[in-house]
């Protein structure tokens, strides 16, 4: 009668499937979206073909903060990533007066891209924000992260034979071939799969597990932050209006101080006031660890107020930890190594959440609730990409001018993949999955072909990467259109009429 | 779990206990294991507090794996109380450091 009779191993698979149960659709949009931004600047070129300026780091910051200088000089603070070799624009988020704001500015002039788009951005704040407001999304994003990490665990052990699971494969037998593949996908990248969990918790602790630091702190967050960035200074407004000194001559400083490695993020707080700081952090493409080294500045006399490069142990694992999660450093082989795994960890998730109707549906009529979980899985797990691909085709197909065209694309993303959602609801299992994959395939075809889509590498790259998608689910939505799965014929034929 | 379980409700008020256990109990573990963790490493207090959050998040799937294990669900309970309890004593005789 208890859990515990029937031996650790049922148990271990007991509590991987329910708890993967409760949190897989979540984990699959967090599973996909991470693996789209380990591609976050590419995708973000591909979306705004116009913009194809390039400009060294020292004229894009000149440009661009003077043009937020003119534009938003109210805002709290700039917060800049500066070009480099895989993203042309300066990513800027700042205040025009309506809020924070993300735009790519062209490096040359200054300006917001003419087509105007979250891009990468999209992907990146969907993986650990879920389009929730803060903090909200973070901690579900948390919540979902534990699972995943619980469910990693609980999967290995309930493993008998992990290695000859490995290389075992059944195909076209139902329950068996959709174990086998969720296992073989767990297994194949499962030290990505631990490492990606176990990092992304970490990146959110501060949110997540904040009670090692309350313990040491109190309340004081202001010395904790202080004391994990000391090269960042941080101090209020004065008050008094004072022009900003030329950005330029201090990234050339902190490029010296950071023995000529570039700089990659440049945050400017309080601009245009008389206690205007700007911080530079080294690039952290040209380490692991994120956020290396920092140097301060005074705004308006350009002196420097600190410079800080990470040497203690504890805090350089915590940066390579992060930095190995966000894969900035990743050379391009690398990134496609993220890629590839980050898929497998989401077709790991989705084959889980299909296992678990397949194998009840083999054994017996389903119950309600199963029937449920049968639907929104053909809503979630065809739904969502849906929902992505649309957001790259508003993105080609929405006029450049139109008003909040950024957050028209993602309007299009959350409605799309909500009528797909519907659709996975209302209609038999065996009717829509057939039905949301061809919707997929085309939606995936689609997007490849408009304007500039083949005009250079990148573009070329991530085209490709929708063709090979269309090419995949076309194919997987050819065979269901063929062939409803052995165990859904079996089903149908006892079902009363 | 088999279709050979009886689904009464002694079976079902065991697995809701063991699900607070497993959740919120294996949580408050960890969390009384990051602040014991920070306050007794003997490292600077900033330094401290990567380890011990870092180990946290180990510590509670094996709290979660534990609960479902333990002989009953009031010992998994019990255990789990028992252990957040002893860790918080450590981290309250610790006290809180000031370097």
């Amino acid at each position: 009668m208890s859990a515990v009779r029937d031996g650790a191993r049922q148990v271990m698979a007991w509590l991987h499937g329910w708890s993967g149960l409760l949190l897989g659709w979540m984990l699959f949009v967090m599973c996909l979206g991470g693996t789209l931004s380990v591609f976050k600047p590419e995708i973000g070129r591909w979306m705004r073909p116009e913009t194809t300026a390039t400009a060294d780091r020292a004229a894009a910051l000149t440009a661009s903060s003077g043009w937020l200088g003119r534009n938003a000089p109210n805002s709290f603070g700039w917060y800049l990533t500066l070009p480099n070799e895989r993203m042309n624009t300066v990513e800027a988020t700042y205040d025009p007066g309506t809020g924070f704001v993300y735009r790519a500015l062209d490096p040359v002039t200054g300006a917001p891209a003419p087509r105007e788009t979250l891009g990468g951005e999209f992907f990146y704040r969907l993986h650990f924000e879920l389009q929730l407001p803060f903090p909200w999304g973070r901690l579900l994003a948390s919540l979902a992260a534990m699972v995943l990490l619980l469910g990693l665990i609980t999967g290995i052990i309930a493993h008998r034979r992990i290695f000859k699971d490995f290389f075992t494969f059944r195909p076209a037998k139902g329950q068996r071939s959709w174990l086998d593949g969720h296992n073989a996908l767990g297994v194949l990248a499962l030290p990505f799969h631990i490492m990606i969990s176990f990092t992304g918790l970490l990146t959110l602790a501060t949110l997540n597990m904040p009670w090692a630091i309350s313990a040491n702190y109190g309340n004081d967050m202001a010395a904790m932050f202080q004391a994990l960035q000391p090269g960042q200074v941080d101090r209020p407004a004065a008050g008094r209006p004072a022009p900003l000194a030329p950005l330029a001559p201090m990234l050339r400083e902190a490029e010296r101080r950071f023995g000529g490695q570039p700089v990659g993020r440049v945050t400017i707080a309080h601009p245009g006031d008389a206690a205007a700081t700007v911080t530079m952090f080294r690039d952290d493409a040209r380490q692991i660890a994120y956020a290396a080294g920092a140097v301060s500045f005074d705004g308006t006399s350009g002196r420097v107020l600190a410079d800080f490069t990470e040497n203690r142990p504890a805090l350089r694992t915590y940066g390579v930890a992060y930095g190995l999660h966000l894969a900035r450093f990743a050379p391009l082989a690398t990134r496609w190594l993220y890629f590839l795994c980050g898929a497998m960890l989401s077709l790991a998730v989705a084959s889980g959440m299909v296992l678990w109707v397949v194998k009840r549906r083999e054994r017996a009529p389903l119950s309600l609730g199963n029937r449920i979980v049968e639907r929104l899985n053909a809503g979630v797990l065809a739904g969502v990409p849906i929902g992505c691909v649309a957001f790259l085709l508003a993105n080609r197909l929405l006029p450049l001018g139109a008003i909040d065209r950024a957050g028209a694309e993602v309007s299009a993303a959350l409605w799309t993949a909500v009528v797909a959602l519907v659709l996975g609801a209302v209609l038999p299992p065996k009717r829509s999955w057939p039905l949301l994959m061809t919707i997929l395939a085309l939606g995936c075809a689609a997007a490849a072909m408009p304007g500039g889509a083949f005009a250079d590498r990148v573009q070329t790259g991530v085209s490709a990467v929708l063709l090979a998608a269309a090419v995949g689910t076309g194919w997987l939505a050819w065979k269901q259109w063929r062939r409803p799965a052995p165990a859904l014929r079996r089903r149908a034929g006892t079902q009363p009429a | 779990m088999g279709a050979h379980l009886r689904r009464g409700w002694g079976y079902r008020a065991n697995i809701a206990v063991r699900a607070v256990a497993g959740s919120l109990g294996a949580y408050l573990v960890a969390a009384c294991f990051a602040a014991a963790a920070a306050r007794t490493l003997p490292l600077p207090r900033l330094d401290a507090v990567i380890p011990a959050t870092m180990l946290a998040f180990l510590v509670a799937p094996v709290a979660t794996i534990w609960a479902f294990l333990a002989p009953g669900p009031l010992r998994a309970l019990g255990g789990i109380l028992a252990a957040a309890a002893l860790l918080a004593g450590i981290a309250w005789v610790a006290g809180m450091p000031t370097r």
